[in-house]
């Protein structure tokens, strides 16, 4: 049986206390033990009441990983800077409202976007490794500042003695040929927001000129094949409650030749038609784990079909993660305006709530320790009770805040769903763990043979 | 829930958390046949031809024979029994075919069957087709010594035997007994190896241990999982240790190309035991702790009772004795260190504590000065850390750290006598390192309080048993640890200037110093007194660093004290230069740092303070390697300042 056919709110899933979970996958029994996020085989019938008292003892009170104390805030570790607060198309789901938060469209100046950089030196751990993201809006249609700004955090952090990654997200209708090979030249992460296949990405996407993002997109991805890949390459598609089943767009742009592809449903839109409501969660569990079992049965068969929602949640689960917040938002990350004020992420942008200084100033370390302080997950109701807590951390800030803990019962199907997952490839394909990119075979595909007898 | 409720049910840790967490008593995780090292047939835990012997149910085969592969039992009732009586066994059964499943390239993913001839004198290929075979059906014919001749000379072909193997009964048909089975998979239900099919001793019986086995047969001077023979820490380089060098004692610790790429051939050759050396004196081989070959093992937490313990008082004053000790030490090193003719191919460092490149000859002058001079470096940097521990001691009793320099190395407190050494700088000569062998030489139990090390000894005792620390656990904790390190790494100290006299043995200190006095003032206005005045400055720095450091009250002190370990790159820029003008640094003690708090860095920027003339004064010399050396130290004493600047404001965070 595997948690496919057996849903989150099966006899399979029962909730013994909000420290332990039993979950079944197609290779038995596991316990989940949230302490830790430590997943054990246990004996099918095992005595699940002993099981509670078992972990009692191995896991007092003052001996778990996670107590009650806020993370101070650590020293700066990435910075996304929101270059253009405008954007080239008109998506209505759009948080960003087409990037301008709001407000009129705006450009970042150099003087902002140099002492955003100076800012992230300065409040920097010695000898980290340091990440500048690009956000909007669309950061293309500022190219060039991005073309200034990266090759000025290359000799920043080199001249203090750190690394630098870049990253950006972009509708990848405006790139050039330059843009790609700065892209290519300086490793970059690219996320490039593609929603499926040409129709539904046209409807969902228009361009403010007209014309087909779609196609703007293959020309784009034409353009890397060409001049040379970035270090990563990934597809990011929005889900709407009114899209059907979400295989057929996967299929689409895992096809496409994406390194990796994401989906995300919007809970946040300026139209609230668009985003999602606690009613359409179940048929999106649904249909995201059918996406999940088709990913899983191609790691088993060592072929690739990069599911980044899957493989992320496998390797977190892997190495056990547990964490009292749902990013880093706040505390190792913050986000820069176009004016240089500094705020805890990219979707919060001039939202006062979340605001946490400026560049030139400084970040406000007092508004930092609050923020992490408030949205420790052991102050979440209802979250402190909940299972899956450590894994989720509470919930992205920006939804949670304009909309609610309305997918709590989502994210626990598919975590469920996913270690689940985790356990049957953990043991029929360990070296999936140990070294991914090792599991799959080379282009050359291997000659299968029959068995004799 | 029953009284030992982990009894009754198995738990089988799946994440990497889980993993972590089970820790039982038992067998180390080395020794599951999963994560075994077999790189080599006799692996390091266990020997993983035994487990093969049983790969036929009901069969015991012997692959260790010359002659072939030998069934050596069968099993009472199993399929083996009704084909052999003991006689035949005592005769002769030889294993001349088998089949099985086989994944024909590694990228495969479903195995065929396939059928091998089991032929002598590759004995052990025929445990490594064994060894491959996959989960799955197996076949063995067996025969007589005859026929296994008939085998020998080819006269049955393996296609033939695939035939008879294609009716899967177990049957004695022509010249052959064939069998049929499931290979065994070796594991109890429960995860372990069946100690009904291998019982306890069978693996290890012939393992890879030097008295035992045919050890030095492996590629890379492999050793048991305790003595390792590359160890890589995060202050050392890779470091290969080849135990089985003839030479026990000098130059023990080389660079890995030096013995896999360069001249691993005459090594082999001339230097290396042979099975009959390391079998007969296997006992000369050393552990290797802490990246050395050791055998010298002192446990430090137990001593017999030895002098009263020291009150809280008294403590904190021999740590602020020791401070200046500490420091003394760390310059008379550092002086040591430049005295000697350094290798020009290590200038300049990236950092002082960079591994420089070792030369490439072996035993040349040249490589034994460079094994010298990296080891004092080493203990002189170490030293720099103690004298960093010492004060976190302070501060940690809340006291003022101190940053003098003993004029006297020595132990005199009442009751605790000990040697006494004016400080004094001086080149590496022999006398010299005899005295650094003497300060750094551990008694031999630890508890003779008339050393540093017993000194340090009996600090740690009192604040272990003393009734007065007994009351913040957590804090006695904390300061016993700085204790244990600083008398850990002392005993390391002793074994590497004992390799530095090992290194300069029988060399003439012409050979191998430079500066051959103590310090002497340069003449006004020359070149030397430029880079004496400069490097005082850049000691000045250093002491200014660390006074700007301590003056943090943070939690995150380790990476300011990274930075200012930066400042180190000065000093090591000017003593260079000075060394190879054949005169050493004065390293006069910047007023500061004799306790006038007046003269304290108030900013990062200010620690550089003393440094910014001297660097004006090199540029202005109408000298070009002075003035190129100017550059260099700007850039470091901006990397400083800006380190210390960022650190701070890291620091500054609410904990």
């Amino acid at each position: 049986m595997t948690t496919h056919d057996a849903p989150a709110d099966d006899v399979a899933m029962r909730d013994m206390t909000s420290e332990l979970r039993i979950i079944d996958s197609a290779l038995g029994r596991h316990l989940f033990v949230v302490d830790g996020s430590r997943i054990y085989d246990i004996p099918d019938g095992t005595d699940i009441a002993a099981l509670e008292g078992i972990f009692a003892d191995i896991v007092p009170a003052d001996r778990r990983r996670i107590d009650d104390a806020p993370l101070a805030p650590p020293p700066l570790q990435s910075l996304s800077l929101n270059l253009a607060q405008a954007c080239n198309m008109g998506c209505s789901y759009c948080y960003a409202d087409e990037g301008k938060f709001g407000k009129r469209a705006r450009m970042m100046p150099l003087e902002v976007a140099q002492a955003a950089v100076d800012r992230l030196m300065q409040e920097a751990a010695p000898r980290a490794d340091l990440l500048v993201g690009f956000m909007g809006g669309e950061p293309f249609l500022h190219r060039a500042l991005l073309r200034e700004i990266v090759p000025y955090a290359c000799t920043q952090a080199r001249r203090t003695g750190r690394t630098v990654r870049f990253s950006v997200t972009t509708n990848a209708t405006l790139l050039t040929d330059d843009d790609v090979r700065l892209l290519a030249d300086h490793d970059f992460q690219v996320a490039v927001s593609i929603d499926g296949p040409k129709a539904l990405n046209d409807a969902q996407r228009p361009l403010n000129g007209g014309g087909s993002a779609y196609e703007r997109v293959l020309a784009a991805l034409g353009r890397f094949d060409r001049l040379g890949r970035p270090r990563h390459l990934s597809a990011r598609a929005t889900v709407t409650p009114a899209g059907g089943p979400l295989l057929p767009i996967l299929d689409h742009l895992v096809a496409l030749g994406f390194d990796s592809v994401g989906l995300s449903p919007v809970l946040v839109s300026p139209d609230p038609r668009l985003g999602f409501t606690s009613a359409d969660f179940d048929r999106f569990r649904d249909h995201m784990i059918d996406c999940g079992t088709k990913a899983k049965r191609a790691i088993l068969a060592r072929e690739r079909y990069p599911f980044s929602n899957f493989e992320t949640a496998l390797h977190e689960i892997h190495r056990g993660s547990h964490r009292p917040y749902p990013c880093g938002a706040g505390a190792a990350y913050l986000s820069v305006d176009v004016d240089g004020g500094l705020y805890a992420c990219h979707r919060l942008v001039e939202d006062e709530r979340f605001a946490m200084g400026n560049v030139r100033s400084g970040s406000d370390l007092a508004r930092r320790a609050a923020h992490l302080a408030e949205r420790h997950v052991h102050r979440q109701e209802p979250c402190r009770s909940c299972w899956a807590r450590y894994l989720c951390g509470g919930g992205c800030y920006h939804e949670v805040d304009r909309r609610g803990r309305i997918a709590c019962d989502y994210i626990r199907g598919w975590l469920a769903f996913c270690i689940a997952g985790y356990a049957e490839i953990s043991a029929q394909a360990p070296g999936y763990f140990a070294a991914p990119e090792r599991h799959y075979p080379s282009k050359a595909r291997a000659i299968r043979v029959e068995v004799m007898p | 829930m029953s009284k030992n409720p982990l009894k009754p049910m198995k738990l089988f840790p799946r994440n990497l958390t889980a993993r972590a967490e089970t820790v039982v008593r038992g067998n180390p995780v080395t020794t599951r046949p999963e994560s075994g090292v077999e790189n080599c047939w006799p692996g390091l835990e266990f020997d993983q031809r035994n487990l093969e012997k049983v790969f036929f149910p009901g069969l015991t085969f012997e692959y260790h024979d010359e002659r072939g592969t030998i069934l050596r039992e069968v099993a009472p009732g199993g399929p083996g029994a009704k084909f052999f009586s003991k006689r035949d066994i005592d005769q002769g059964v030889y294993l001349a075919f088998v089949q099985g499943n086989m994944l024909e390239r590694s990228e495969d993913t479903t195995p065929i069957q396939q059928v091998f001839s089991f032929m002598p004198p590759a004995a052990m290929e025929n445990w490594r087709v064994v060894r491959d075979f996959e989960p799955g059906p197996v076949a063995v014919a067996l025969c007589d010594k005859t026929i296994y001749d008939l085998v020998l000379a080819n006269f049955y072909a393996p296609d033939e035997m695939a035939a008879m193997f294609a009716r899967r009964k177990d049957r004695r048909e022509g010249d052959f007994v064939l069998l049929f089975g499931k290979r065994a998979d070796y594991l109890t239900a429960d995860g372990v190896i069946d100690p009904v099919l291998v019982p306890p001793g069978n693996l290890t019986r012939s393992m890879c241990s030097p008295w035992q086995y045919d050890f030095t047969d492996c590629g890379c001077f492999f050793w048991a999982s305790n003595k390792p023979d590359m160890v890589a820490s995060a202050d050392q380089p890779l470091q290969i240790l080849n135990f089985q060098r003839k030479n026990r004692s000098i130059d023990a610790a080389r660079q890995p190309t030096d013995w896999l790429l360069k001249d691993r051939g005459a090594w082999d050759d001339v230097n290396m035991l042979g099975h009959v050396d390391i079998i007969q004196h296997f006992d000369k081989l050393k552990f290797v702790i802490a990246g050395h070959e050791t055998d010298d093992y002192v446990p430090v937490t137990t001593m017999a009772p030895g002098p009263r313990l020291l009150t809280r008082r008294e403590v904190i004053n021999r740590l602020k004795i020791l401070a200046t000790v500490e420091h003394a030490l760390c310059v008379e090193y550092l002086y040591a260190y430049y005295s000697l003719k350094l290798s020009s191919r290590s200038v300049p460092h990236q950092e002082p504590w960079q591994e420089p490149a070792r030369p490439a000859r072996e035993s040349s002058v040249e490589a034994r000065i460079f094994t010298a001079s990296d080891e004092v470096l080493r203990v002189a940097i170490d030293e720099m850390r103690h004298f960093r521990w010492v004060n976190e001691m302070l501060i940690e009793f809340k006291q003022p750290w101190v940053l003098d320099r003993a004029k006297v190395i020595g132990i005199d407190f009442p009751g605790q006598k000990g040697f006494k050494q004016p400080f004094g700088l001086k080149p590496l000569t022999a006398a010299q390192l005899d005295w650094f062998i003497k300060v750094e030489k551990a008694s031999p139990h630890h508890d003779n309080p008339s050393t540093i090390d017993g000194m340090y000894t009996l600090i740690l005792r009192s604040i272990e048993h003393g009734p007065e620390f007994a009351k913040d656990k957590e804090r006695r904790d904390r300061l016993a640890q700085f204790v244990q390190m600083i008398i850990a790494e002392g005993t390391d100290h002793y074994h590497r200037f004992t390799r530095v006299k090992d290194a300069l043995d029988g060399l003439p200190e012409s050979a191998y110093l430079r500066v051959k006095s103590g310090p002497k003032r340069a003449a006004a206005g020359s070149p030397e007194r430029i880079l004496q005045d400069t490097a005082d400055a850049s000691y000045a720095v250093l002491l200014h660093a660390l006074d700007y450091v301590f003056q943090q009250d943070t939690h995150q002190r380790g990476e300011l004290l990274e930075a200012a370990r930066r400042a180190m790159y000065n000093i090591d820029a000017a003593c260079r230069l000075l060394s190879e003008r054949n005169a050493g640094a004065m390293f006069r003690l910047p007023v500061a740092a004799a306790a006038a708090r007046k003269g304290r860095p108030r900013s990062a920027h200010s620690v550089g303070d003393p440094l910014r003339p001297q660097i004006q004064r090199l540029r202005n010399s109408g000298r070009r390697d002075l003035a190129s050396l100017a550059d260099r130290m700007e850039s470091k004493l901006a990397d400083l300042t800006s380190t210390l600047d960022a650190a701070k404001t890291a620091s500054q965070r609410p904990a």
